[in-house]
């Protein structure tokens, strides 16, 4: 009885307690919100954290913008005229990076179509307003078939050989983005953090002694579709159709442009890829996308991807197996849902 | 005195009177209510935060019900509070998308005008969530 009424004690008493809080902020970075979550640090720790990683995401964003001026625009002026020019430091790796996640996206992922970016108008900040561009235009650029082997690096030099060339590194910036700077965040000691810069999130440790939690949006409706508990070091990146579009007389035109037909990729409503590189990460979510419901198990294996969930127009998801267990889903009813073999 | 000492080192069940057994029921059923009210609804929030491109703009009782307009980077964002719920209901944006989030009221929920640089978070103590991938 005693012990018992201890326990009794112990529990109100528990109650009382305050429980610690994660020190979160949001940030405006890469054309998006950006939010970040630290644990287990005080405050003035993860304001100065913050602070530190705000810097990267301005450098980042100033040097890897596709259309503001900086060293990228610069790029973009100078590969068309086909003379050897000083490749910028800060955007080597990402082009030799681009170059790898093209080749095994079987043509998904094409970070060379900056010129069909810029013709359907989505190279803005403001979204179009239509109409979508006519067919004649959309062909006279695939006919050109601008592709990363376009974009030839030399040692410090680098040249273009094809003039519709034109790179536009929004289908994976932000994902290489979000390394960089939760590297930056071990660096300074933190490791138990949640970095997500507009739907492409990674996460470090724990949310103190549980897992960090993480919804996903519904891409069809309001509220959230699922939810999971991230593992310890884990990229959890969405790319989905609700994110830029437009509507003209009465079809929805997003942002996710399918390289090798020059539309709107049809047939998914979003795409969630969970992986240990949040670069890979985006690139797959984007490549995987454009495969669509028929292609994307095929273009998820070659780009060496393993947690997949795909949700179809019809509202059909599909999935790895791996994912079963982690997923739970936050609407009613459920979906239908299709498990693919195990990549 | 001493019939004092010989009481107090008797098993505590043979101690105890009809009147302790109320007192022990009584705070029993407390403790459930008290579980039931707060510690199971933890993932509810109580609070909102609204941010305006990134800095925090205003905490808001989600159990006052209120309109409230939020000056952002376009215009005028106006959100509806009502019971333990908030949403966006007007908007200048072109698309909608923060109309189209809906209502919010789970710890850690999120909805945002990414273009009007406007987003409201709903506050627990125990979020459901840490992080809304969207």
């Amino acid at each position: 009885m005693r012990a018992f009424l201890i326990l009794v004690f112990l529990s109100l008493a528990a109650g009382c307690t305050p429980q610690p809080q994660a020190y979160h902020e949001q940030l405006v970075g890469f054309g998006t919100l950006i939010d970040v979550k630290i644990w287990g640090v005080d405050e003035q720790t993860g304001r100065n954290a913050v602070r530190a990683i705000e810097d990267d995401f301005k450098y980042m964003h100033f040097a890897w913008h596709a259309w503001e001026p900086g060293p990228l625009s610069r790029i973009n002026e100078l590969l068309p005229t086909g003379e050897r020019f000083s490749a910028p430091p800060s955007i080597i790796p990402l082009i030799n990076k681009a170059k790898d996640f093209a080749h095994k996206s079987q043509g998904k992922f094409n970070p060379a179509i900056g010129h069909l970016i810029k013709l359907w108008g989505f190279a803005s900040d403001d979204p179009p307003l239509g109409p979508p561009p006519s067919p004649e235009q959309i062909n006279a650029l695939l006919e050109q078939k601008p592709s990363m082997d376009d974009v030839v690096i030399d040692g410090i030099e680098m040249y273009g050989t094809n003039p519709a060339a034109r790179l536009d590194f929004g289908g994976f910036a932000k994902g290489y983005g979000v390394d960089v700077v939760i590297e930056h965040l071990r660096e300074m000691g933190i490791n138990n953090a949640v970095v997500n810069a507009g739907g492409d999130l990674r996460a470090i440790g724990r949310h103190g002694k549980r897992p960090w939690r993480i919804g996903i949006r519904n891409p069809r409706g309001p509220g959230i579709l699922a939810s999971v508990d991230v593992q310890e070091d884990e990229c959890v990146f969405t790319s989905g159709d609700y994110e830029r579009f437009f509507e003209y007389q009465g079809i929805r035109y997003y942002h996710i442009l399918d390289p090798r037909t020059g539309y709107p990729a049809r047939g998914a409503t979003s795409v969630t890829v969970f992986h240990n590189n949040a670069a890979e990460a985006d690139a797959a979510a984007t490549a995987i996308f454009v495969a669509g419901p028929e292609e994307w198990y095929e273009v998820a294996k070659s780009m060496g991807v393993k947690s997949v969930m795909l949700v179809d127009s019809r509202g059909t998801v599909y999935m790895t197996p791996n994912l079963k267990e982690r997923i739970y889903f936050d609407v009613k009813p459920l979906p239908k849902i299709v498990y693919s073999e195990p990549l | 005195m001493l019939r004092n000492l010989n009481q107090a080192l008797l098993p505590l069940k043979d101690r105890l009177i009809p009147g302790d057994a109320i007192v022990i029921i009584s705070a029993l059923i407390l403790l459930g209510f008290l579980y039931s009210t707060y510690w199971r609804q933890a993932y509810l929030g109580n609070q909102a935060a609204i941010m305006i491109g990134g800095k925090h703009w205003l905490n808001v009782d989600l159990f006052q019900n209120q309109w409230i307009d939020v000056p952002g980077a376009l215009g005028v964002s106006k959100l509806q509070v009502e019971d333990g719920k908030i949403r966006f209901v007007q908007s200048p944006c072109e698309t909608k998308q923060c109309i189209y989030q809906g209502w919010i009221s789970q710890g850690g929920e999120f909805a945002a005008c990414l273009p009007n640089k406007v987003s409201v978070q709903v506050l627990s103590a125990d979020p459901r969530f840490d992080s809304i991938n969207f």
